[in-house]
């Protein structure tokens, strides 16, 4: 066996995520003789892992990550080598792990599965000016690539798709998806069972737009604001009692919209009644044999979750939790009968509720290699002989692996361009209007500014925003308190041109965002109307001479080393859905219709 | 158990869920084919032992381990044991290979059986052969006796994968027979055939005949074939060492012996995943030949002994 000269060997490398290319990974870089490693996850081990994380087994389900990967891949080590782990179950958020501590490394290797950690581990390693290897798998693709500040592209160069967001009157009030219905029935299952926080509202919606001019006046029943989770609570989750109220009264209610069900091709709902369905005890079910079924099911999820409730209190939504699955499963099918959607099986549910992507061990094992490679050529001082990689399922232009040198940097990159600047359009004076109780357009309020453009958008996690040297919005948790909060942006001075300053202490990572105040935004996809739009940095305007340079230089590199036809472009673009979250929450109020 | 009754032998619940991640990728209908094979795989070293995890993970229904090389004491202190990571660090000594992994290949995942053969190819004929459903050679076997296995195989109508890496290359050639397997394209699953050609008839080629896309450099395509010719050469160390000068291996250190084991993982990887579209018959196959360059970090299919993969 061939192993790494001690020079190389005795760096020290940290490893974020021991999940199924870190598990890889760190096996690797055992066999070839790496000596200092630092391995941080915060996830614990399930039964769907093993198929590939075979550092994990059985008996190990419910341990944590990082700590089993350490266990069992120290067993690996060769005779006589004394190799230290450090191995952390947590988050790498956490704010010990700043700029200084992460320069104590010689490169830092991802191994993560959600752009929001990406996003931050990439403006820790820009900052900090440490070499990070990146890469991700989906199903059988895969891929990695070297970011190095000044010299390649970071991560966040290309907009990375977020999950798709489905805006939430299609969901209360008008769906016409699968999807749509998942996505409520898992509202529906924090609502009742779990503490649903209020972007998570299953109720119909009768500040609808569609209902323009308070046209559903008279339809009061459906305005009334109940506690659904104290509501469910008080009914002792009775099944039927619930039953009736979502698939029944609010279907109801829906139906009183009348304008809701004038649009073009979209089918009326029909309500359910329990009672009709199950006959009175008499064996007439009135129901088809599939509404019986789905209503079984749903008896059946209804008193599991609820026993379960009783006694471990509050439970949070899990995909791979059998009792949540087969609530949102029962649910969304009841509900896709009722508006004549399609109804799914309960694995396609699964996969489409927890955004499940496939993961296999030959892909991970692929890349992860593929990972050591790269840090190996880093390390040996030969950053420019590392590429961007892809796996592909079979061979495309006779490459199943194929590699290009580095894209081009993004000179109007939010992240990594000399002076990170955004543009912020939205309508920075909106308020509530009260004169018609049933628009109830949202306004943007500072809390908005921290968490939907910050921290959302941004990817920052403890932001401070100034203004004018003034700091409007800080991260200590003592400020921020719920009056201020609330405050329009407007009502802090901020308007049309205003100039604000947004920094992340922990990212050491600094930006100027411009406001321009907007009455109305432009439609998106024909209907949907975002809240606020960010763009980046006008093109050229902060580009300095010698960036300018590199990204030549890199562009002429790239044309003379395109694979076959393939240009870096291209292969990013193959990998563009490995970057979804698994479990994120896919509904927003980003979007108001 | 007869392979009839294997043949039988449904998905479980427990499997569905401890096979989630992939049954979403290739179906149930394609995991019921793994669990249902019989796979051997020859040689336990860095790429031998990448694909026996990789394939024992996916769950297939038997796994024969066959390698009866020593894992001495040397072996053990100098880890020079070719990249195994199966082996025990102690107490394994004087054991072969294959009895030393068995136990580390149990342990990913005790719905596999996990055998050993014992002894090696030289005393195996197709008695021995013909219940696998794939025979996987990982090892560097001499020509004669190469040719003499894959022609067995080819006789009992067993589907066989054939590989080596070499420092920073590898290589990987498919035989799959008569080969049928389904591809899902834009939700239409289409079904197709691809005849593989046999190994005896593969190496046979003359540089001038091997017609490349342009783009190949000359020199790429004269050191993936002279590997080749290298690999199926009874004296492959002293060819072998013809390369010592490639590019990249400079890294490793100065010992060009053994695996280095980032490259067993990458060539079991992708092989890995052959022996997959094998048994599943879902996706299309390398057809024929596989060739990673581990200083490029890419990995191309060509067509052996001539014409372009592009055509079938």
């Amino acid at each position: 066996m061939v192993w790494l000269k001690e020079e190389i060997a005795s760096k020290k490398i940290l490893v974020v995520g021991a999940g199924g290319i870190g598990c890889e990974l760190l096996k690797n870089l055992i066999l070839a003789g790496f000596l200092d490693l630092t391995v941080i996850d915060l996830d614990t081990i399930d039964v769907s892992n093993l198929n590939r994380q075979f550092l994990f087994q059985k008996q190990h389900v419910g341990k944590s990550k990082s700590l089993i990967a350490k266990e069992s891949v120290l067993k690996l080590t060769h005779a006589g080598r004394e190799v230290s782990i450090d191995a952390r179950m947590c988050s790498i958020f956490l704010p010990e792990f700043s700029v200084p501590w992460i320069k104590q490394f010689s490169i830092i290797l991802n191994a993560l599965d959600n752009v929001s950690a990406r996003n931050h581990v990439n403006r820790l390693a820009l900052a900090a000016d440490i070499p990070l290897v990146e890469s991700g798998t989906a199903g059988y693709s895969g891929e990695s690539s070297v970011i190095k500040k000044g010299l390649s592209p970071c991560y966040e160069c290309s907009e990375r798709p977020r999950n798709k967001t489905y805006p939430g009157c299609t969901i209360r009030n008008t769906p016409s998806e699968p999807i749509h219905c998942i996505v409520w029935a898992k509202f529906l299952f924090s609502q009742l069972f779990g503490e649903p926080d209020d972007e998570q509202e299953v109720s119909p919606d009768a500040a609808d737009p569609e209902l323009a001019n308070g046209e559903a006046a008279e339809n009061k029943g459906n305005i009334k604001r109940i506690n659904t989770t104290v509501w469910a609570e008080e009914n002792d989750w009775d099944p039927k009692i619930l039953f009736n109220k979502f698939f029944k009264e609010d279907i109801n209610s829906l139906l009183s919209m009348s304008k809701l069900w004038e649009k073009e091709g979209r089918k009326k709902p029909s309500a359910l009644d329990y009672d009709e369905i199950i006959g009175c005890g008499d064996g007439h079910a009135t129901g088809s044999k599939m509404e019986l079924r789905t209503l079984r099911a749903w008896h059946k999820a209804v008193t599991d979750a609820k026993t379960r409730r009783k006694r471990d209190g509050h439970l949070s939504w899990d995909k791979d939790d059998t009792d949540a699955m087969m609530f949102v499963a029962a649910a969304a099918n009841i509900r896709c009968g009722i508006f004549k959607i399609e109804q799914k099986t309960e694995w396609k549910v699964k996969e489409m509720a927890g955004n499940i992507i496939p993961a296999i061990a030959t892909a991970n094992a692929v890349i992860a290699a593929i990972v050591c490679l790269q840090a190996v050529k880093i390390l040996k001082n030969n950053i420019k002989k590392t590429k961007e990689v892809s796996l592909r399922v079979q061979p495309a232009s006779h490459y199943i692996l194929a590699a290009s040198t580095f894209a081009e940097r993004n000179p109007t990159c939010v992240v990594c361009a000399e002076k990170p600047t955004v543009t912020i359009m939205l309508d920075t004076k909106k308020v509530k209007d009260i004169s018609n109780i049933f628009i109830q357009l949202k306004k943007f309020t500072l809390k908005d500014l921290r968490e939907k453009i910050c921290q959302k958008k941004l990817s920052m996690n403890e932001p401070d925003v100034e203004k004018d040297g003034n700091i409007i919005l800080s991260s200590d948790e003592d400020d921020l308190d719920e009056v201020l909060l609330a405050k329009t942006l407007s009502e802090v001075g901020v308007g049309h041109g205003s100039i604000l300053t947004a920094e992340d202490f922990q990212q050491e990572f600094k930006l100027t965002i411009h406001v321009e105040h907007v009455e109305e935004l432009p439609e998106v996809d024909g209907q949907n109307e975002l809240e606020f739009r960010i763009s980046g940095q006008e093109k050229a305007e902060a580009t300095i001479s010698s960036q300018a340079e590199e990204v030549s230089v890199g562009k002429k590199r790239a044309l003379s080393e395109k694979i076959g036809n393939e240009p870096a472009a291209k292969v990013q673009k193959i990998m563009d859905h490995l970057d979804l979250d698994e479990d994120e929450i896919i509904c927003t109020d980003d979007i108001i219709c | 158990m007869t392979a009839e009754n294997r043949e039988e032998q449904e998905v479980s619940e427990q499997e569905v869920t401890q096979y989630d991640r992939q049954i979403r990728l290739w179906g149930l209908d394609g995991q019921k084919r793994l669990r249902n094979s019989k796979i051997c795989v020859i040689g336990l070293s860095s790429l031998g032992s990448e694909i026996v995890k990789n394939l024992t993970l996916a769950g297939v229904g038997e796994m024969v381990l066959m390698d009866d090389r020593k894992v001495d004491e040397k072996t053990l202190l100098m880890t020079r044991d070719g990249g195994n990571f199966f082996r025990a660090n102690f107490g394994t000594a004087f054991e072969n290979r294959a009895s030393a992994s068995l136990d580390r290949v149990q342990e990913l995942n005790p719905n596999v059986k996990v055998f050993i053969a014992p002894g090696f190819t030289s005393d195996k004929n197709l008695d021995f052969f013909k219940n696998f459903s794939l025979v996987v050679i990982a090892v560097i076997l001499p020509k004669d006796e190469l040719l003499r296995i894959t022609g067995i195989l080819r006789e009992g109508g067993i589907k066989h994968i054939v590989g080596a890496t070499f420092g920073m290359y590898g290589f990987g050639f498919n035989d799959f027979l008569e080969h049928e397997y389904s591809l899902t394209k834009n939700e239409k699953t289409e079904l197709r055939k691809i005849s593989f050609k046999p190994l005896s008839e593969a190496i046979n080629y003359s540089e001038n005949e091997v017609t490349f896309p342009k783009r190949y450099k000359k020199n790429k395509v004269r050191v993936a074939l002279n590997l080749y010719e290298a690999y199926i050469s009874e004296d492959f160390k002293a060819k072998f060492a013809e390369f010592e000068s490639l590019k990249g291996i400079e890294d490793w250190g100065e010992e060009f012996e053994g695996d280095i084991p980032p490259i067993g993982a990458i060539v079991g990887g992708l092989m890995g995943q052959e022996a997959i579209k094998a048994i599943g018959q879902k996706e299309r196959p390398i057809y024929n030949t596989l060739l990673f360059d581990g200083d490029r970090m890419d990995a191309k299919e060509l067509l052996l002994p001539r014409g372009d993969p592009k055509e079938i």
